[in-house]
């Protein structure tokens, strides 16, 4: 922690940076909140732990001033999206890495009932996708904090489970997912904390016509939330942030991690944010693409 | 005073009755997510300290409801008026600072002309308050807001919770008529008084905040707001709707003034960067609503704070607002 404040303090002193974004510790869980520390006095504030869920590389775009943020192995994914999109260039950001073990499930720390968080993540109250987590170290990073965590063993693969479910009957799987859809509130919250969602204008906005109908009758929630699966495609890096915000607990990670596979298989084992010189496939185009669907 | 004492059997059994007569709304779980739900659904009604995601608002404040359908004919458009829903409805646990929202919002929808659709839904509605005298979670501070949670005098009953049972008590005729469904009998109940309630802070705000709109301060009030509506939509006091058409209807939607669409308009954004739209949030709520209606439109109900996905406590919020006047003036503080 002690080099984390140290190396923030030294950036604000040299105005290498106009803000600092991290994390900051909270009463409330997971407990721990964003921090935007502007002055380097308030540096002691910053921490690291197992309650740092937040992306916060989702407040560099539009951001209009010099940051330095904190990124985890997996947010660092998408910084590399956002690259390859020409949405924020490399030198734009300063990046101040770390090695994570894990972060909690936050509603698990709740149900708990838990007053602070564990000094050990156990398997009961990590985050799922922690549990197949392949980037433990931030990489790329301008300023890495402390030392790198040794190699974890996954404990899952990253898509089991999403054969299975998706063999299921076709009509079972409407409804099932109706129902799921039906205690969506259309808060946008998913869509807001994501990094990769910086479309100034939503297609939910555009209301001439209102191609993704607002009210939450009729299903129109199905329509939304299968419109985000595209947007997601070949994109989402699974940094989980969309599940965690979403106030009714919408499994969204099956929906995007289900296209992330589909496009892993069709486009030669692609997956979003590893490999900056790997362009997304739906910018690339490659002549042994597969056009069975049209020949 | 004697108050009619009910056992957890009278009130389930009650409660059971009373669903069979009418539409009943009552906080029941649902895969470990507690919520307003028509019992008739099914699920156990949950009769604990628990608070509920989303406010009891959504029950006079449909998310969409249709104002009015249309219908174009030869020459002209046929307006039609949207299907009556009479049926009464009983909603069963709500908590003194969502009875309290309800009236606060009243004035708003009945200000410049008269909102039929909430009106009515007031007037059908037979509203029993189960009363908070200690706090339900960390984040509750209606008693900053001045709201005395051991009693909820615009309910038509009220229903306190002991060791030893309940105590109910109607304040209105529909609340009689409800509560003579339960049964029970009468006893001498006792004291009923808070405690346990967080120290209060200052939410006299609305001079301040107007004062000094301009304040640079407003940047470091949320930054780490993400724009999204979830704080609006549980909160039992935002109102803000959106207008549209969708397959031949009028609709109202709930809006939320935390995202960029919000009162967009073709030739202007007016809040064009996210610490402008949080604080019309907050001043909307301790400013501009006390000064035209004389009341805050928040009731410390905490729900906001329990469920921001980036943890923004909105009395971190106020507190921070408190202090929004420059230090050599000497205000604020």
């Amino acid at each position: 922690m002690e080099q984390l404040i140290q190396e923030a303090k030294e950036l604000l002193e040299e105005n290498k940076v106009d803000v600092v974004i991290g994390y900051r510790s909270s009463p409330l869980p997971p407990f721990t909140q964003p921090a935007f520390i502007r002055r380097p006095e308030d540096c002691e504030q910053l921490v690291f732990n197992c309650g740092s869920v937040y992306n916060l590389t989702r407040y560099l775009i539009g951001l209009g001033e010099k940051a330095a943020v904190v990124v985890k192995g997996c947010e660092q994914r998408g910084l590399v999206v956002l690259e390859q999109e020409n949405m924020l260039p490399r030198d734009s950001y300063l990046v101040i890495g770390v090695g994570c073990s894990g972060q909690v499930d936050e509603k698990k720390l709740m149900e708990g009932g838990f007053d602070r968080l564990p000094e050990q993540l156990s398997d009961e109250l990590i985050a799922d996708k922690c549990l197949y987590c392949d980037q433990h170290n931030t990489p790329d990073a301008d300023i890495f904090i402390g030392d790198e965590v040794k190699s974890i063993e996954p404990q899952k693969e990253r898509y089991a489970g999403l054969d299975e479910f998706f063999a299921q009957d076709y009509e079972k799987l409407y409804h099932q997912w109706t129902e799921v859809f039906s205690r969506c509130i259309r808060c946008y919250a998913c869509r807001n904390i994501c990094p990769l969602c910086y479309c100034e204008q939503c297609i939910s906005y555009v209301n001439m016509p209102q191609w993704l109908p607002r009210s939450v009758a009729d299903n129109n929630n199905y329509l939304f939330h299968m419109r985000r699966v595209l947007c997601m495609a070949g994109r989402c890096i699974d940094c989980g942030e969309c599940e965690r915000a979403c106030p009714v607990d919408i499994p969204l990670r099956t929906l995007y991690k289900r296209i992330a596979q589909k496009i892993e298989g069709f486009f030669y084992g692609y997956r979003a944010g590893y490999n900056r010189e790997q362009l997304p496939p739906l910018q690339d185009f490659n002549k042994d693409d597969s056009a069975d669907f049209i020949l | 005073m004697k108050m009619q004492k009910l056992s957890e059997d009278d009130i389930r059994a009650g409660l059971d009755k009373l669903s069979r007569e009418t539409v009943v709304y009552a906080p029941i779980e649902q895969e470990g997510r507690l919520d307003f739900r028509e019992m008739e659904k099914g699920g156990e009604v949950e009769l604990g300290a628990r608070k509920t995601i989303m406010s009891a608002k959504k029950l006079f404040l449909p998310q969409a409801e249709e104002l009015f359908s249309f219908r174009a004919g030869k020459h002209s458009v046929e307006i039609i008026d949207p299907p009556k829903d009479e049926e009464p409805l009983v909603l069963f646990a709500c908590r003194p600072c969502e009875m309290r929202a309800l009236e606060i919002m009243d004035k708003v929808f009945n200000w410049d002309y008269a909102d039929s659709q909430w009106n009515e839904r007031r007037a059908r509605a037979t509203i029993i308050v189960f009363a908070c005298l200690e706090p339900l979670t960390e984040t509750c501070f209606c008693n900053s807001l001045g709201i005395d949670s051991s009693r909820s005098d615009g309910a038509d009953a009220i229903i306190y919770t002991t060791a030893e049972g309940f105590f109910a008590r109607a304040h209105s005729e529909k609340g009689e008529k409800a509560l003579k469904v339960f049964g029970g009998k009468d006893e001498e109940a006792p004291e009923f008084t808070t405690r346990d309630f967080p120290e209060k802070f200052n939410t006299d705000l609305q001079e301040e905040m107007m004062e000094n709109f301009e304040s640079p301060t407003w940047k470091e009030v949320a930054p780490a707001c993400i724009g999204c509506g979830i704080c609006t939509f549980v909160c039992p006091t935002c109102h803000c709707f959106d207008i549209q058409d969708e397959g031949g209807r009028r609709v109202r939607l709930w809006d939320y003034c935390t995202g960029a669409d919000f009162t967009l308009m073709l030739a202007h954004q007016p809040r064009p960067t996210q610490y402008r739209r949080y604080r019309q949030k907050v001043m909307h709520k301790y400013s501009y609503y006390p000064t035209r209606f004389g009341e805050i439109l928040c009731t410390g109900c905490g729900r906001c704070i329990d469920q921001c996905p980036q943890n923004i406590d909105f009395r971190e919020v106020l507190k921070k607002c408190d202090q929004l006047a420059p230090a050599e003036t000497g205000g604020g503080g």
